[in-house]
């Protein structure tokens, strides 16, 4: 539909609110920049949960001669006890919920505590008797352990089941509200934006009402009139959605794989350019279709005549 | 006959004000309609029902016997393209475009303004002001605009011809220069619709609508 005349009239409108249409584009880009970011941070944040959720146990502490809570009354766990325990979880009624389970003594538990806190000065003063034997158990379905803790909480012997996933579950908190508080800032940017988009395109409109009005006597249509605005918007914003996802490509690529990656070694599966490249479409319609919606809205009342 | 424009019963309401209330009007081929009236009375409101630019609040709006208030907005304008042309008050032109690119404005959503280059020349050679057509509107007397302002409401030689207070703020020499415009058209077979509160012009009409 008439492509040159349109366009030269877009180039003209953008010149002619050239600080208007920086701020659009700024706006936009550091609105879209948020969402992205948040897009990317609940992406990371499955990808954990699967990753993590997948690896955590159930473990089932039994007595030793300190505790008193549970079961225990400052005895160590009797082998018998302990076959009990196990006797259960090869039980029908148990193991088909039971991917593997081992069995962690004194000595082992205390190798591992050394290993995991040897910077912090409590390793120096444990011993391996303070530290609770335990069967580790890997569930076929994580999100059953409840079954396992209805069944062994209780039995002479042990002190508790505990599922892992409770202490996942505060960092996933935490990573969520960071999530969260990304999405709140983008949705008060993004509403920025549209208002700034929606004011741009009105100055524009007004400055060139008197073409408009007779534009629209000598018989143009709306969407006639309405294009070159609603472009001039989407042409902005698009430029600042192309930032905006150059950003999250870079926030990726050199922050999460580089920087993210050696410092936290293998411990985690991160965020890759695959994921950033999913995003990037998205910031591009989410920007293009809310300056187009928005500068449709602002343009319709210079139409009536 | 079928009438050009035909109003039905319509009214306009715009909050608490009632400009028009069951108003029917039809305009015929060949005749200069005049809607006379105070200032403020709805002439203008009436004129931009009849073409189409405005929805009245009841009633129905045809168009050689077709309702025009149930088509889209594109339908609507290709349809006015080629049904009427719409003069507004004081003739008012699009600053930096000389007059023969104002004139040729209702060509350019057909991209037609290569082939209507000759029939603008035309209508401003025929209105009288064809060595004014490479000159800026500021560069133009008010009659001179009007007139420019008429030829670009008759570039895609519509069978309707709307006015506004055509002949507002011109001299009696000009006011009369178009209302004589006016009355030729209408003899050529053109319906003309006016809104106007000059004498000359609402005793020259065929048809008169009053509003109160």
């Amino acid at each position: 539909m008439r492509l040159g005349l349109i366009l030269g009239e877009v180039g003209s409108g953008l010149r002619r609110n050239v600080s208007m249409v920086i701020s659009v584009v700024l706006v936009t880009f550091i609105s879209l920049t948020f969402v992205g970011a948040a897009i990317l941070l609940q992406m990371q944040i499955g990808q954990m949960k699967d990753y993590w959720y997948d690896r955590a146990q159930v473990a089932v502490y039994m007595c030793t001669d300190l505790d008193t809570t549970g079961t225990c009354t400052q005895s160590e766990a009797t082998k018998t006890q302990i076959d009990a325990v196990e006797a259960q979880l090869k039980s029908p009624a148990l193991a088909p919920y039971i991917k593997k389970y081992e069995y962690e003594t004194h000595d082992q538990a205390y190798t591992n505590f050394q290993e995991q806190l040897a910077d912090n000065p409590i390793a120096s003063f444990v011993t391996p008797e303070t530290l609770n034997e335990s069967f580790r158990v890997n569930l076929v379905d994580p999100t059953e352990a409840d079954i396992l803790i209805e069944s062994l909480s209780g039995s002479p012997g042990v002190q508790e089941v505990r599922d892992q996933r409770s202490y996942l579950d505060r960092i996933f908190a935490v990573l969520n509200a960071a999530s969260y508080t990304a999405i709140g800032v983008a949705a008060l940017m993004l509403v920025a934006a549209v208002l700034l988009i929606a004011t741009t395109i009105r100055l524009s409109a007004f400055s060139r009402r008197r073409e408009l009005g007779i534009m629209r006597l000598v018989g143009a249509s709306n969407r006639f009139i309405q294009t070159p605005f609603i472009l001039e918007g989407v042409f902005a914003a698009l430029i600042g959605s192309i930032l905006a996802s150059v950003a999250i490509v870079a926030i990726v690529q050199f922050f999460v794989q580089g920087y993210l990656t050696r410092a936290l070694q293998s411990t985690t599966t991160l965020v890759g350019l695959g994921d950033a490249l999913v995003v990037v479409p998205i910031l591009i319609a989410v920007g293009a279709a809310l300056a187009a919606a928005s500068a449709g809205v602002a343009i319709s009342r210079y139409l009536k005549v | 006959m079928v009438a050009m424009v035909e109003l039905i019963d319509i009214s306009i309401v715009f909050g608490e004000v009632t400009v028009a209330q069951a108003l029917s009007l039809r305009l015929d081929p060949a005749t200069v309609h005049c809607v006379a009236g105070r200032s403020g009375s709805g002439k203008t409101s009436v004129l931009r029902v009849a073409a189409g630019l405005m929805a009245p609040t009841a009633g129905d709006v045809l168009w050689e016997g077709e309702s025009v208030l149930r088509l889209t907005d594109d339908r609507l304008s290709e349809l006015r393209r080629g049904h009427l042309g719409y003069l507004d008050q004081g003739g008012v032109l699009v600053r930096g475009l000389t007059a023969v690119e104002n004139v040729l404005l209702p060509a350019v959503p057909d991209r037609r303004t290569k082939e209507l280059a000759s029939r603008a020349d035309d209508l401003l050679g025929m209105l009288g002001v064809a060595h004014r057509a490479n000159h800026y509107p500021e560069q133009l007397s008010g009659g001179e605009r009007q007139r420019v302002a008429l030829a670009r409401a008759l570039l895609l030689s519509p069978r309707v011809l709307i006015v506004d207070e055509p002949t507002a703020g011109l001299d009696r020499a000009n006011a009369d220069s178009v209302i004589g415009a006016l009355a030729g058209l209408a003899s050529d077979g053109i319906g003309v619709l006016a809104a106007s509160h000059d004498q000359n012009l609402v005793s020259m009409a065929h048809v008169r609508t009053v509003l109160e």
